[in-house]
Parts: structure tokens; sequence; C-alpha cells
């Protein structure tokens, strides 16, 4: 059992760091359209 | 301190930079492509793989292959460590590793920290050392070293928005670097006497008549990656004070020499590969300052011993028969100024290997390791951990000095805007986040306060010090905090997993904003990047950074029991 949840710890975890690329990459894409603007 | 201690960190230091310009140029043709002897071997691997070694990756591409690699060698050895009993290898017969240890043990290796909260020579058999620990020993340190030159492309490049390939990197990186320099360092190491064999554990009578088991195992080839890929996971629990993994001053010199010699070439690779060769040297000079001050700290701290050993008869004057100062869990065949040197490079790369017994130090002694890791581990650093650390400090050093005159920061030709300045304060609070939440918890919780082995200020440092070490991927421990608990080895894993990764991909996203960019021509306004006073700007922006996030935390644990001890109390 504690197996299962050690697994999904960790499956979990890079999951939401991919979800964080995504995050990062559009911080990045409104920061730059904010300074285009200005 | 004395003559000969000085001598041999001189020694160390001019031997430092003498290999930081012939091995960076080496590490740079790694990763230009032009090195080919091993072509073949790479082209299997990619075939295999299902690699394209001509794509020039996107960011997010780079970080998202970074991760599935990661994610996936991480499960694998949690797998293979809980079925080690029926594996082949295992002549002593160790049983499964218990699943909370395989999981912070399969977290550790895979973000280079390499924490240990088991005695290697009675948890693991030679099977899960040799294809699951060293071999993240291998690629922990070769994605370090990817993601650093992934950082420098992204600087040096210009309106590219690609940083490269991961899976290039790692390959080469791994075939090229630190197989054959560790190959060579193993050989060394068993000339020296490091044990190299698949022997049956050796029961020995010792002279005062008592039975007592000897461990064996295939410790040279460990010890070479361990140190070369700033790893720092021992073979044995002593680690680097097991006579086994370190026999001899030789092997020493080798073990700190191997920690800092990739770090300290990366500088000179960057300085080539930004063009700008001064700007390399100067990084160079600031982490060396920055070193020189932390080991002049921690030998003064050591050789002048404990006032309260000298008020109860011992004698901490150096001799020729008499090391004096504080020998407290130091070894003898190093010494003071060994032990306070490999403590320093230890803890000012990623590493983690430990000569001597940091929980012994002085509390001044103490508190130099645990610096060096809350200032990042930017002081030549982890291999490739150390670089990339840097530029992020360089860019917020130079953000600052644009603060100061008002104008628009730049960095070797790329305008500093509000995107990369989010990135590199991201890299920083999660940094700090990290230790002081969970330090902050332990302090507590029931469940953390149980590991402790001792109270008051020494006791936090035990705690801040653990997470500090797991934050920064170090994976040295202080000593007196009992790990091997469900809240420990749990927790410890999760922060070991946010300071890797919670890092890397605002560093990579550094990387690809930063390729993004035009260049722009130096004007009489741009900050010089080149100059002894960049190099104090940076050095300031470092202490400060880490002074004003750590020092409360710091006051509280090692300076507070340094005036204690003053005083004549101990903790």
């Amino acid at each position: 059992m504690k197996d299962l949840i050690y697994v999904t710890v960790t499956v979990g975890f890079f999951a939401v760091m991919l979800l964080y690329v995504r995050a990062c990459a559009r911080l990045g894409e409104r920061a730059a359209s904010e300074e285009s603007s200005s | 301190m004395t003559i000969n201690g000085w001598l041999q960190i001189a020694v160390y230091s001019i031997a430092l930079l003498l290999i930081t310009k012939p091995l960076g140029v080496y590490v740079l043709r790694v990763y230009d492509g032009s090195l080919k002897w091993l072509g073949p071997v790479e082209r299997v691997l990619y075939r295999a793989a299902g690699v394209d070694p001509e794509e020039d990756q996107h960011w997010t591409r780079y970080a998202a292959s970074m991760l599935i690699f990661s994610a996936a060698s991480m499960l694998l050895t949690y797998l293979v460590l809980r079925v080690q009993h029926i594996l082949p290898f295992n002549p002593q017969g160790m049983g499964a590793v218990p699943d909370r240890q395989a999981f912070e043990t399969s977290a550790s290796f895979t973000t280079n920290t390499n924490w240990q909260s088991y005695s290697g020579e009675t948890t693991m058999s030679y099977f899960s050392q040799m294809t699951q620990l060293a071999f993240h020993n291998f690629v922990s340190a070769a994605t370090g070293v990817a993601l650093a030159i992934a950082l420098a492309r992204g600087v040096a490049r210009r309106s590219a928005g690609r940083i490269g390939n991961f899976w290039v990197d790692l390959v080469r990186g791994t075939l090229y670097l630190f197989i054959p320099l560790s190959t060579l360092l193993a050989l060394l190491f068993v000339q020296q006497g490091v044990i190299q064999n698949f022997a049956h554990y050796v029961t020995v009578t010792t002279v005062e008549g008592v039975k007592q088991v000897l461990a064996m195992g295939p410790v040279a080839s460990q010890e070479a990656i361990k140190q070369l890929g700033t790893n720092g996971g021992g073979f044995f629990n002593a680690n680097s004070a097991h006579p086994f993994e370190n026999p001899t001053p030789w092997t020493n010199f080798w073990q700190m020499f191997a920690i800092f010699m990739i770090p300290a070439a990366l500088t000179y690779t960057y300085g080539r590969m930004v063009k700008n060769q001064k700007h390399g040297w100067t990084i160079w000079g600031a982490m060396f300052v920055l070193f020189i001050a932390g080991t002049a700290t921690a030998y003064w701290a050591e050789a002048r011993g404990n006032p309260i050993h000298a008020a109860r008869g011992v004698d901490l004057v150096t001799t020729e028969t008499n090391p004096g100062g504080n020998m407290e869990g130091k070894e003898v065949r190093f010494g003071i100024a060994n032990s306070a040197l490999f403590a320093t490079i230890t803890t000012d790369a990623s590493c983690g290997a430990v000569n001597a017994w940091h929980d012994s130090f002085t509390p001044i002694g103490g508190l130099v390791p645990l610096v060096n890791m809350q200032l990042g581990e930017v002081i030549f650093g982890g291999v490739g951990a150390g670089l990339y650390g840097i530029i992020v400090m360089i860019i917020l050093t130079v953000f600052i000095a644009g603060l100061m005159v008002g104008r628009t920061p730049e960095y070797l030709g790329k305008k500093i805007q509000a995107r990369e300045v989010q990135m590199a304060m991201l890299f920083v609070l999660v940094f700090a986040g990290a230790i002081l939440l969970t330090s902050g918890l332990s302090v507590v919780h029931p469940d953390g306060l149980k590991g402790l082995n001792n109270s008051g200020p020494h006791g936090l440092s035990e705690i801040l010090y653990a997470f500090t070490s797991a934050t920064a991927n170090n994976g040295s421990a202080f000593g007196g905090l009992t790990g091997s608990t469900y809240y420990y080895n749990t927790l410890l894993g999760i922060t070991m997993l946010v300071g890797r990764f919670a890092m890397h991909v605002p560093m990579l996203a550094l990387a690809g904003f930063l390729a993004e960019k035009r260049s722009v021509p130096d004007t009489a306004g741009t900050f010089p990047v080149t100059t002894p006073l960049f190099a104090a700007l940076l050095i300031g922006v470092i202490l400060i950074v880490g002074a004003l996030t750590f020092f409360p935390a710091l006051a509280l644990g090692p300076i507070v029991e340094h005036l204690l001890m003053q005083g004549g109390r101990l903790f």
C-alpha cells in the first residue's frame, strides 16, 4: 500500500513539474507582450 | 593553524587554477560536438532511444525531456531497491530496502543529493550500488552539466530560441566527460589502496582479540564518480572518513580536487561560449574569494578548538606530536587543515562527501558548511549547478546595478527585462522557501523533534542543516539527527525533488528567454562584467541574498551556540 503512495507521489510530483513548465512559459509570454506594448 | 596546513591549501588552490583552462577547453569540445571518438557508441544509444540528435530543442521541450528522464529513472531505482533481495550480486543476502528509504534514496540519487539515511554496507546489495546508485551518480551529474551548458547557450545565442538537445548533452557528458575521468581516478584510488572487489565480507580478529566484520565491495569505481560528479553518497556509512574509501592523504587530495575540477573548468568553458573569456575568469575569481574566506574561517575555528576542552585539561596547542585544536570527529591521518578544507569544498559544491563529522565541528566551524550551502552552492558549486546558480546571481547583480543607475540592465549584450528577473527570483525563492518552511515545520512537529539527539541551538542546527542539505542537493549530514523515520525520509525526499526540479524549470526558462533575445551593442552606460568591481558586487549580492534569507535562523542556531560555548555551555 505504501509503495503505491510513494509511486503516486513521485508521478504526481513530476506531473506538477510539467505543468510548472507550461506556467513559466505563459508567464514569460505575458511579460514579453507587456514589455513590447509598453 | 600551521604553515603546513596553509601550504596544503595553497597547493590545492594552485592545482585548481592550473586545471581550469585545459579541462575547460575539453568540456567545451564535449558539448560543441567536436569530439567524435565515441561517435559509434553515441549513434547506437540515440538509435536505441529513438532520439534525433540533430533536433535543437525549445526550452520547454528540453525541460520536459529532463523531467521525463528523471521521473523514469527514479521510479526504476525505487523498484530495484524494493526487490533487491531477489536480484543477483547480493552475497550478503541484503533484504529489500524499506519503502520510505527506497523513496528517499531514489529521490536522493536522482537529484544528485545522495543523502543517505542508511548504511550502505548493511543495506545495499552490490547490484543496487552498481546498477542504480552508480548509474545516477553518472547521469545526475551529466544532467547538471547539460543544464549549465543549456543556460550558457541561452546567453550566447542571438534570436535563436533554442538551447540544444537534452539527450545529446546527457549522452555526451556521460561518455566523454564522466566515464573517462572517473575511470582514471578509480585506477589511481586502487593504486592507493581503495578496495575494488565483489568478495563476501571478511571476519577478522583484532589486536584486542575481538571478532570484527570488514565490509568489502566495488568501492574505488563508486568513489571516483562520487567525487567527480559531486554526488557524495558513500559506499560506506563513514563516507570518505572510511579507510577503504579514502586511505591516504594523497587520495584525500584527489577526492577534494575531483569535486572542484569540473565546476572550476566550467567557468572557462562559459567564458569561451559567450566569447568573453575575461568574464569567465572574473566569475572564477569571485568564486575563489568566497572559497578562501570559507576555508580560512573553518580552519581558524577548528584550529582554535573548544575553550571548554581547554578548561578540562585538553592540550589545544599544535606541536609535532599533537594536532591541537578540535580533533573531535576528525581522522588523525587528515588532521585539522584537510578536514576543514574538505568540509568547505564539499559544501561549496553540491557534493556532500565528508571526511570528518560536521556535527563535531565547533559552532563556527559547523556554520561554514551550512552557510556555503545556503549561499546556493555557487562557490564553484556542483557540476553544472554551480555555474547555472552563479549565472542566476549575475542576472540579479546586473539588475541591481541597472536599478542603481536607472537604466535597463544588460548582460553580455542582452537586455535583462521583467521575465528574466521573474525567473531568477523564482529560482531564489523556491530555494529559500523549501529550506525555511520544512525546517520550520520540523521544529514544531512532534515527529520532527523526535529525530533530534541534541537540544537547544545545536538541535536547531541539526534540523536546519538537514533541510538545507536536501534542498541544495548537497547530501552531507551534520550528524546527530535520526533521519531514518517515515517523517524525515518522506519530507527530505520531497524537499530534494523540489530543490532540484522546481529550480531547474525557471532556470531553463531563463535560458530560453535569453536565447530569444536580440543582441544590443555595448555603450558607455553598460555595466562591465569583467572588472574587480563587478566581482565585488557579485560577491555582495550572493552574501546579501544569503544573509537576509537565513541570518535569523543561523543566529538562533550556530551563532548563539558559539556565544554560549564561550560561556562554558554545551548542547
